[in-house]
């Protein structure tokens, strides 16, 4: 039976290849030898088709037979994949939405097509352009500035895991169409004699039209927080490519397990603000202006696939998870930071008692 | 009604003219003038000669006039009577008409002193004229009517020859002494500090968060953008408000720690200082 598991290998000296996010090309950790996306890709395309089909038809095998009290069907129960490595045979226990991990035995990348095949085929992929180098500098660079971080986290905290992740995400094309009024006001003041006269003209304003959106992203896994992910943004989509497993390599990789229907109203709400926003920039050269009425309807168009790189950087601090996104294009980092009390406060006495001491040499 | 004011007004002026006349004098006073027969002659023509010579000196009349009641002459106060003598008998030296007026009125036992003029104002401050009735009231209290008006018109002398120098008798009025801080004043020096100190604290804290969902999708707008199909301001109403000037207050610079007395003058150019002897 065909492996449910691909592992892209150098066709020059069969050591593991990993996507080079510098070269853009897939590289050889063995011999030095690189290939482009598209050779790799003609070379393993046979390859990946059975292993998509051989993950197809263990889905169908377990469907069809009733459940066996064995360990393969209390991991499915438990969300649990297990794979057998293709390199050195090793088990591979993996989350349900796994799509490409690494064998932690070989350390070869390890791709599952299934995951990522047929409905499941993502339509785009942006690669990673920075590497975990370019992560720990830049986590480095966060902890700079930062008037209460406790020094301790900064000089005594090590990184306990950093992974380069491509997450889904959903891309929505959709369109905001808005009907809003407001009542503007001008004021003018003339001073004639000893009479101030403040003449007030009152409008009624309003604005009509559509805002289009294109690829309004949402996250479309579970695992990933939606606040990091959304606080990464944004992707230059210039860069964005027709989907490959050969950018894969080297990277860990999910499936979605968020429909897009779930995402619906966090997009919505985005749309909505922004469109409301620009109709009301429309509106200048009054004094005051109150919004009096608004009626926003919401077209969704298409909805599209993507994964997008995140360089993933956990860490705990006195006994609790800290964990920092980086966006793998652009290198935003993000991420919340303990807070000191003592410098907190600190800094507060330290501005608070001197302005007390100003105040009351001013006042008294 | 108005016919009585006027009549009543007619009397008065009647009444303040024929002061002199009822004395056997022109129409002009002297700067001495005893109605009521306190003064024996030869005094009020030795104060008469001394004040004249304190007047013609410093060019500000120094003058006197006693009467039984004032309230036969004027409606009003004592002040009122002053300055209608003053004005009606065309008191005071030079141009400016400078000059200072104490008057007496015996039955009440009432005294006005009453400066007029640029100069007899600045020479007879507020201060200068409470000190310069120190220097009389108590010889009228013991019925010393001439040594009264000798101290007067001496110190009269004294006030003006200070101010020709440059130097009026004047008080430095200090500011009232430092005074505790109010509960209110506590509040502000508290909470003052306090809002800063914890909005630039809350600057800082905003940084160490920066995992935020996004409530906008500005990055995500098409080429086209935002397509206007209507855009109208149409104009509903006006309304037109109308207010006085707010009238500014006056805040020229002063000396720190308090300010000089100076001479409160009223309306008419005159300052007074009146009370009973």
């Amino acid at each position: 039976m065909a492996s449910q598991i691909t592992n892209y290998q150098c066709p020059s000296c069969t050591g593991p290849l990993h996507y080079g996010d510098k070269s853009g090309m897939l590289e050889c950790d063995y011999c030095g030898s690189r290939f482009t996306v598209q050779e790799i890709e003609a070379l393993y395309r046979e390859k990946d088709e059975a292993a998509a089909a051989a993950s197809a038809a263990a889905q169908a095998q377990q469907q069809a037979e009733p459940e066996a009290d064995t360990p393969e069907n209390w991991a499915k129960d438990a969300g649990i994949r297990v794979y057998n490595c293709p390199s050195c045979g090793a088990e591979l226990i993996c989350d349900e939405t796994t799509a490409a991990t690494s064998c932690p035995y070989c350390n070869n990348p390890s791709i599952v097509p299934g995951q990522l095949s047929d409905m499941l085929k993502p339509d785009y992929v942006i690669p990673f352009k920075l590497n975990k180098d370019d992560a720990i500098k830049a986590l480095k660079d966060y902890y700079r500035g930062k008037k209460l971080l406790p020094k301790a986290f900064s000089d005594k905290n090590h990184i306990e895991e950093i992974k380069g992740v491509y997450v889904p995400f959903w891309l929505f094309d959709g369109e905001v169409d808005a009907d809003m009024s407001f009542q503007g006001t001008r004021v003018h003041t003339v001073t004639t004699g000893n009479e101030v006269i403040t003449t007030t003209d009152y409008y009624r304003i309003h604005r009509s039209g559509v805002v289009d959106f294109d690829k309004l992203p949402a996250d479309a896994s579970s695992k990933m927080p939606d606040a990091h992910m959304d606080a990464i943004e944004p992707y230059d989509y210039s860069e964005l490519k027709p989907f490959s497993n050969a950018y894969l390599p080297g990277f860990m990789a999910d499936k979605y397990d968020v429909e897009p229907e779930s995402c619906y109203d966090r997009v919505d709400e985005r749309a909505t603000n922004t469109a409301v926003e620009m109709m009301t920039g429309t509106v200048s050269g009054f004094s005051s202006c109150t919004p009096e009425n608004r009626r926003i309807g919401v077209r969704r168009g298409k909805t599209s696939y993507a994964l997008l790189p995140v360089w993933l950087l956990a860490t705990n601090y006195n006994g609790k998870n800290y964990l920092f996104a980086m966006n793998g294009q652009t290198g935003k980092l993000i991420g919340d930071l303990p807070v000191s009390s003592g410098r907190a406060l600190a800094w507060f006495a330290g501005i608070a008692l001197p302005l007390m001491a100003l105040l009351t040499a001013l006042l008294y | 009604m108005k016919k009585r004011l006027l009549a009543c007004l007619l009397l008065c002026t009647a009444l303040l003219l024929a002061l002199p006349l009822a004395a056997g004098a022109e129409a002009k006073l002297d700067y001495v003038n005893d109605y009521t027969g306190i003064l024996s002659a030869e005094t009020r023509d030795a104060l008469n000669t001394k004040a004249a010579q304190v007047s013609q000196q410093y060019g500000c009349g120094v003058y006197v006039v006693v009467v039984d009641d004032y309230k036969g002459y004027v409606n009003g106060g004592m002040e009122n009577f002053s300055e209608a003598i003053y004005k009606t008998y065309e008191l005071g030296e030079g141009e400016g008409k400078n000059g200072i007026l104490l008057s007496l009125s015996m039955n009440d036992r009432d005294f006005d002193l009453c400066a007029y003029g640029d100069f007899g104002n600045y020479a007879f401050t507020d201060y200068g004229k409470g000190q310069l009735e120190n220097t009389f009231l108590d010889n009228f209290r013991a019925d010393d009517w001439a040594g009264g008006f000798a101290d007067y018109i001496d110190n009269c002398g004294v006030l003006l020859a200070r101010a020709k120098n440059g130097d009026p008798l004047d008080t430095w009025i200090p500011d009232p002494a430092p005074r505790g801080i109010t509960p209110g004043e506590a509040m502000i020096i508290i909470a003052v500090p306090c809002l800063l100190a914890g909005a630039v604290v809350s600057g800082f804290k905003r940084q160490m968060k920066t995992a935020v969902k996004q409530t906008r999708a500005e990055n995500y707008i098409s080429h086209s953008g935002l397509q206007l199909s209507d855009r109208s301001d149409q104009f509903i109403n006006r309304s037109v408000t109308r207010h006085p000037v707010p009238k500014a207050t006056s805040s020229g610079p002063r000396p720190s720690g308090g300010h000089a007395g100076g001479t409160t003058v009223n309306s008419g150019g005159f300052s007074h200082h009146s009370g009973k002897f």
